[in-house]
């Protein structure tokens, strides 16, 4: 992955926030999205976008499924629309 | 292919162990099933192309070789939005939506597994958990609709000739 062009983290920044406002409206589960940039476990740039669950939700085996796809449906178009550091997304319980 | 469906079984089982308070080692565990399950698919289904008439246990023995750094490498040049030519001409058409889910999986569950297993200080929670045995489900559900495409071939291919490849420019 060290061939891809870092740009910097605001564009990426930009990008994402593009990408979740063309993605809404985020699912009724999602509470809010928290971006960390920093190295993945190989050294490389990497964006973390972690959904945090509003509290109380009702996360059964079709939620859950659902949310999935949507994770994997907003990491592709992430990565399709070119961002510069790899998508990695976690779906978090409030704390 | 029983290996990797007793793996991702038992990551599911792990994420719901101990309903009201569910432990860190449990979802940990179940995440890091989770990865090895999809790696283990990939890595049967490569062996099984590149040495169809070895016997099982000479192929599980092929199976070693397989490097998961250089897969999570593959896996990254496929989701870019497109191929450089020659390897795109030896896949023949854009990558397909499944193929990228496959990829694209393989490389979140890879850094989750190394956060389960690593990283004391992040918190695992039971949604986060089962979030990842889902993904590593829907990537099993997305290889089994194009793993005898000629894209699959190619990207099976691409784990063994990553560097030659890359020598060759063809990734």
């Amino acid at each position: 992955m060290e061939d891809i062009k870092v740009v910097s983290e605001q564009a990426d920044k930009d990008l994402a926030d593009r990408v979740l406002s063309e993605q809404t409206p985020l699912p009724p589960e999602i509470d809010s999205v928290a971006m960390e940039f920093r190295n993945d476990s190989s050294g490389d740039p990497a964006i973390f976008l972690s959904f945090r669950i509003r509290e109380h939700s009702r996360l059964d085996k079709e939620a859950i499924a659902r949310l999935s796809q949507y994770l994997t449906s907003v990491s592709l178009e992430l990565l399709q629309k070119g961002i510069s550091r790899f998508p990695y997304v976690s779906l978090d319980e409030a704390a | 292919m029983k290996l990797a469906r007793d793996l991702l079984e038992q990551a599911d089982r792990l994420a719901r162990l101990e309903v009201k308070r569910p432990k860190q080692a449990s979802l940990r565990r179940s995440t890091s099933t989770a990865y090895y399950a999809l790696f283990h698919l990939l890595c049967q289904d490569a062996a099984l192309i590149f040495a169809p008439n070895l016997p099982e246990a000479a192929r599980a023995q092929l199976q070693r070789c397989f490097d998961h750094s250089a897969i999570k490498v593959v896996c990254a040049r496929f989701l870019q939005p497109s191929l450089p030519r020659p390897l795109a001409s030896l896949v023949g058409a854009p990558v397909s939506s499944s193929l990228r889910t496959v990829a694209l999986s393989f490389v979140q569950l890879q850094e989750a597994r190394h956060s389960a297993d690593y990283d004391l200080n992040s918190t695992w929670d039971r949604a986060k958990a089962a979030a990842y045995v889902q993904k590593s489900r829907d990537a099993f559900a997305a290889w089994a609709s194009m793993r005898r495409q000629r894209e699959a071939n190619v990207f099976l291919l691409c784990f063994l000739l990553l560097r030659q490849f890359e020598a060759e420019r063809y990734l």
